[in-house]
């Protein structure tokens, strides 16, 4: 974790950089957008249902994620790197107050990577990558620990892949809300 | 007296909303130009629907990202030191400061997880509505005469305008609905729970 902060001050130029892409608001919002877009993706009714999927899979798997975090937050209160090692790290982000393992943004980015890999494996590791890169620049802003970001994203990927048994198990109830929204014009 | 931390959440909900509408906006048009469903085109060419999606998202973070430098905010030049949240004050920000002047804690007037998430689905949702709004008027009233067509959901947006599409979508699955689930659950796993349930109340 000090290795990767230990560049900051390096370059301003990077440091702006980092500070504008370990964000709340960026790398989720442009994941959510990515969610919302494959939505309307597809030539046909066969394709467009298998993206359709995706993000119902990918919603699914974000309120795994946060269950899982928030279970795991309630049971053991891990301080940030800023609490511990404040004398030998630099901050560039806000002082969070929550637990720092694991890494909720994280699990939230790769859960949605994840979902749409199941549907599309060229979209879904491009997320992959920019999850990853997400997860670098958090801890380079001296947000997380490493083994943050990396519970964070297995929580993430396990919870796409418990979205995506759930939808097997009730099937045929995904098709069936794809059917009824369908039926209003919208899938 | 305003709670300052009341203000700045109140500022960081605002600018959120409009960065995510817009960005939403922007991606519901470059993916609908893509799949070509131009009952949700603002625009009546292919080609400029996805530049205007393109230009959506860029003013979108254009206006998220530098509208510090002109609104007052949680983000006062000097206040913003090393990015983080404690002990802002309200007024605009310097450029040198700009890259972490969003970046604000909750408990200093910014935005949770759940926040962003539930300003997001508003704003996509609002987004769609929007779209399909303007398309519809644009195929209505301004643009070239929509088909009729006999495909329902997104399929008919390709042809035809929002308002016929729901016309359409809603009548084919008063018709069919009843014959679709039956296929739906001839085609799933025997484990499934609806499948488990079905063969238990039939026996």
């Amino acid at each position: 974790m000090l290795f990767i902060n230990g560049f900051v001050g390096k370059s301003a130029l990077f440091d702006h950089f980092a500070k504008i892409a370990a964000s709340d608001y960026l790398m989720p919002l442009a994941f959510s957008a990515v969610i919302f877009a494959i939505w309307f993706i597809g030539r046909d009714i066969t394709e467009r249902r298998r993206y359709q999927r995706a993000t119902l899979i990918a919603a699914t798997a974000i309120g795994l994620a946060n269950l899982a975090v928030d279970i795991i937050d309630s049971a053991y209160d891990r301080p940030r790197p800023f609490d511990q090692l404040a004398d030998s790290m630099t901050l560039l982000f806000y002082r969070s107050t929550d637990p720092s393992f694991p890494a909720n943004p994280m699990a939230v980015v790769f859960a949605i990577a994840m979902a749409v890999m199941l549907a599309d494996r060229r979209i879904g590791w491009w997320l992959m990558a920019f999850a990853t890169i997400y997860s670098v620049l958090r801890i380079y802003v001296g947000s997380f620990y490493p083994t943050d970001v990396i519970g964070g994203a297995i929580i993430g990927i396990l919870a796409a892949l418990l979205a995506w048994f759930l939808f097997e198990l009730i099937k045929p109830v995904p098709e069936l809300v794809l059917r009824l929204l369908r039926g209003i014009g919208v899938a | 007296m305003t709670d300052p931390i009341q203000s700045a959440a109140a500022i960081m909900v605002r600018d959120y909303v409009v960065l995510a509408f817009l960005v939403s906006l922007g991606a519901l048009q470059i993916t609908t130009s893509i799949s070509e469903i131009r009952g949700l085109w603002l625009l009546p060419n292919k080609n400029l629907t996805r530049a205007l999606g393109i230009l959506l998202i860029i003013l979108g973070l254009g206006y998220y990202l530098l509208s510090p430098l002109w609104l007052e905010g949680p983000w006062a030049a000097g206040s913003v030191v090393d990015g983080t949240s404690e002990n802002r004050a309200c007024g605009t920000a310097s450029l040198d400061e700009i890259s972490g002047a969003r970046n604000l804690n909750d408990i200093h007037g910014g935005m949770a997880g759940t926040a962003y998430a539930v300003y997001f689905i508003f704003s996509a949702v609002l987004a769609t509505i929007i779209a399909a709004a303007i398309a519809g008027i644009r195929q209505r009233y301004l643009g070239p005469k929509t088909l009729s067509s006999s495909a329902d959901g997104l399929d008919a947006l390709k042809q035809t305008d929002p308002l016929s599409t729901l016309s359409v979508s809603l009548s084919n699955l008063h018709r069919g609905i009843a014959l679709d689930i039956e296929r739906m659950m001839q085609a799933t796993h025997r484990w499934s729970i609806p499948a488990i349930f079905e063969r238990t109340f039939r026996n």
